[in-house]
């Protein structure tokens, strides 16, 4: 069958074929989600916010992403991540640039943890990554996936996370990309009955910033942490779309997203929690919290609730403002200068994040990579 | 220490101080007292630099210097420290490195090294005995689920961390109960030396039993209308305000 695609969409295909990609093992259904689709733009509900077309215009050169991991691992040579209803997503798996699979065995438990660093450092870099990890049934992992993005690149990333039963994961992202670097980060969490899964983003800087995370319990008991900061100022946009999907009753969900945006730069948030008809007994917590540093600055917060069980402890919330000025004057009060005041107020507001984290190594890196850049001050005596 | 000029200063539309005059002398402690709506607390406000006062005449000196001019932040490094009448909760922010900041930001100004990590430690020490602060509420984010007395306490830890040249307690009074009141002026009074002064604001005469000031004043209507010594205090007590505002009128 001919496939007829929308021009831009053919545009993104077509570029894609200057590089030797890794093969989706449903590569041809993912072809045909493709062509139904049009390029994202702002009459989609999902991009409502968040402009695309600079993406669009960029001149992409498709490469592989430069990774190093710790311990090091395979690169496999077929894909098999869960489709994803998104263009970018689609986009990933028809053109995969490297792929990583992690298997956790059952009862394997690691203190260590697994620590990718994904790079793009050449000017029009275009990089698509994928991982596969699945945890074990009983088994215990910490992950890290540290994206670093040099000059003007796009890396459009993906991620697949299966938990098994009683499973056990504290996945950080960090994100630290230049001023005029792009990049989608599409997750994907399955959790089987009584998993636990813990996902902080740590977005540490980036020109333009879409992320995707997508929780669904499946399993009874199971819990899902989701949290994230950003700190974006000039003209940086960070947009995260989240999902909480509670398929199944007795299981919790608490998720925190804390931002404080500076000079002309954009947030969007918008969490959607879904509690299906037999999810009785769910427990799910939303928060979204924003500081506005400057006038010209914008958030777009938007908390969705979507509860179809008539047993269950739902709150959601979403705050967007200013310093609290009584404890600015305070902190003045005793001699702090204004600027640093509010620097300390920064770094309790994003601390508050940080230490969601249960990986020590990581809360250690990013408040030190913060304090470095004078965006927080580093904490204790 | 402190000169206070024709002091006119108003909020919005109401003008709340209206010409208020007041000199402290290194070491002296002078207690402010007065029914509520007299300028009291307007007064501690103006002084250590709330934006929302609008200060529409007169002149402070601090130490030779124009207060008013000054940024909250440089008074308070000036070496003037103001007890608040209610203090902030800030979650998140540590007591330690709050204070930290502020004494280094203190000391900078006074052409002081830096404290080191241990001397820091064992100043903090030192200082929470004065007022029997739990060490651990110096560990705890400032003021955050402290009790109405332990806020107070922490005020006046504060301020002894500090070492100001001018301490205007607001109220440090209200909502203490008489074992926490006990401890706040002994505190002070542990702070008490020739090259320190206090101004004393309080509704109540109660607070005078402890921290014995040098002299009293009444303010009403945002203005000084009677000054006297430590007996005028217990008169007020005695007799309340009525009778200030009849020889007022």
């Amino acid at each position: 069958m001919e496939r007829v695609l929308n021009h831009s969409i053919q545009k993104w295909l077509d570029a894609t074929l200057t590089y030797d990609t890794i093969k989706h093992q449903n590569h041809d259904a993912i072809e045909d989600a493709l062509s139904g689709m049009e390029f994202p733009n702002s009459k989609m509900e999902d991009w409502k916010y968040t402009r695309t077309q600079k993406l669009n215009q960029g001149q992409w050169i498709l490469q592989g992403s430069e990774v190093n991991s710790d311990p090091e691992f395979q690169a496999v040579s077929l894909v098999k991540t869960k489709i994803r209803p998104g263009f970018f997503g689609c986009l990933n798996q028809a053109a995969v640039t490297n792929a990583f699979s992690l298997d956790i065995a059952s009862n394997e438990s690691f203190d260590e943890p697994f620590h990718f660093v994904i790079k793009s450092i050449e000017d029009w870099a275009w990089t698509q990554p994928s991982f596969e990890l699945t945890v074990g049934e009983n088994a215990s992992a910490k992950v890290v996936l540290h994206f670093i993005g040099k000059l003007n690149g796009f890396c459009n990333a993906l991620l697949d996370v299966t938990m098994m039963e009683g499973s056990h994961l504290d996945l950080d992202i960090i994100q630290d990309n230049d001023d005029s670097f792009f990049q989608i980060l599409d997750i994907r969490v399955d959790e089987a009955s009584k998993s636990h899964c813990n996902v902080l983003t740590h977005t540490l800087n980036g020109g333009w910033t879409r992320n995707n995370l997508w929780m669904s319990l499946n399993g009874e008991h199971a819990h899902a942490a989701l949290s994230g900061f950003y700190l974006p100022q000039d003209g940086q946009l960070i947009d995260n779309h989240t999902v909480v999907d509670h398929r199944v009753p007795n299981c919790t969900s608490n998720e925190l997203y804390k931002g404080v945006l500076y000079d002309k730069s954009k947030g969007v948030f918008n969490g959607k929690v879904f509690v299906r008809k037999d999810a009785q007994k769910t427990e799910a917590y939303q928060s979204n919290k924003n500081i506005m540093m400057s006038d010209d600055a914008t958030m777009d917060s938007k908390p969705e609730l979507e509860i179809y069980a008539d047993d269950v402890r739902c709150s959601h919330g979403s705050t967007t403002g200013q310093f609290d000025e009584e404890a600015l004057f305070y902190l003045r009060a005793r001699g702090l200068s204004a600027l640093g005041a509010k620097q300390l107020l920064v770094s309790a507001y994003v601390n508050e994040v940080i230490n969601r984290s249960n990986n020590a190594e990581v809360v250690t890196f990013v408040k030190q990579e913060l304090s470095a850049r004078g965006r927080i001050i580093a904490d204790e005596v | 220490m402190i000169e206070i000029n024709d002091l006119k200063a108003s909020i919005g539309e109401k003008e709340i101080l209206r010409g208020l005059n007041l000199v402290v002398k290194p070491g002296e402690i002078h207690a402010i007292m007065g029914p509520n709506g007299s300028g009291k607390s307007t007064l501690a406000s103006v002084l250590a630099g709330r934006e929302e006062y609008e200060v529409t005449g007169g002149e402070v000196i601090f130490n030779g210097k124009n207060l008013l001019e000054m940024a909250p932040e440089e008074r308070a490094r000036e070496g003037l420290f103001l007890a608040f009448q209610y203090p902030v909760e800030i979650p998140g922010v540590s007591n330690m490195n709050f204070l930290k900041a502020a004494v280094g930001e203190v000391r900078k100004h006074r052409g002081q090294e830096a404290l080191s990590a241990k001397d820091f430690l064992a100043l903090v020490k030192e200082k929470s005995t004065l007022v029997e602060l739990d060490g651990q509420l110096a560990h705890r984010a400032v003021n955050e689920g402290f009790s109405g007395g332990e806020k107070k306490r922490n005020e006046v830890f504060q301020m002894a961390m500090l070492e100001p040249k001018l301490a205007i307690l607001d109220e440090t009074d209200s909502g203490l109960d008489i074992d926490a009141l006990r401890i706040v002026a002994q505190g002070v009074n542990a702070m008490r030396s020739p090259e320190r002064s206090f101004i004393v604001i309080t509704h109540y005469q109660r607070l005078l039993d402890y921290i014995v000031p040098d002299v009293v004043h009444v303010l009403y209507k945002g203005r000084i209308v009677k000054t006297g010594t430590k007996e005028l205090a217990l008169e007020l007590e005695e007799k309340g305000y009525d009778w200030i505002k009849e020889t007022v009128a």
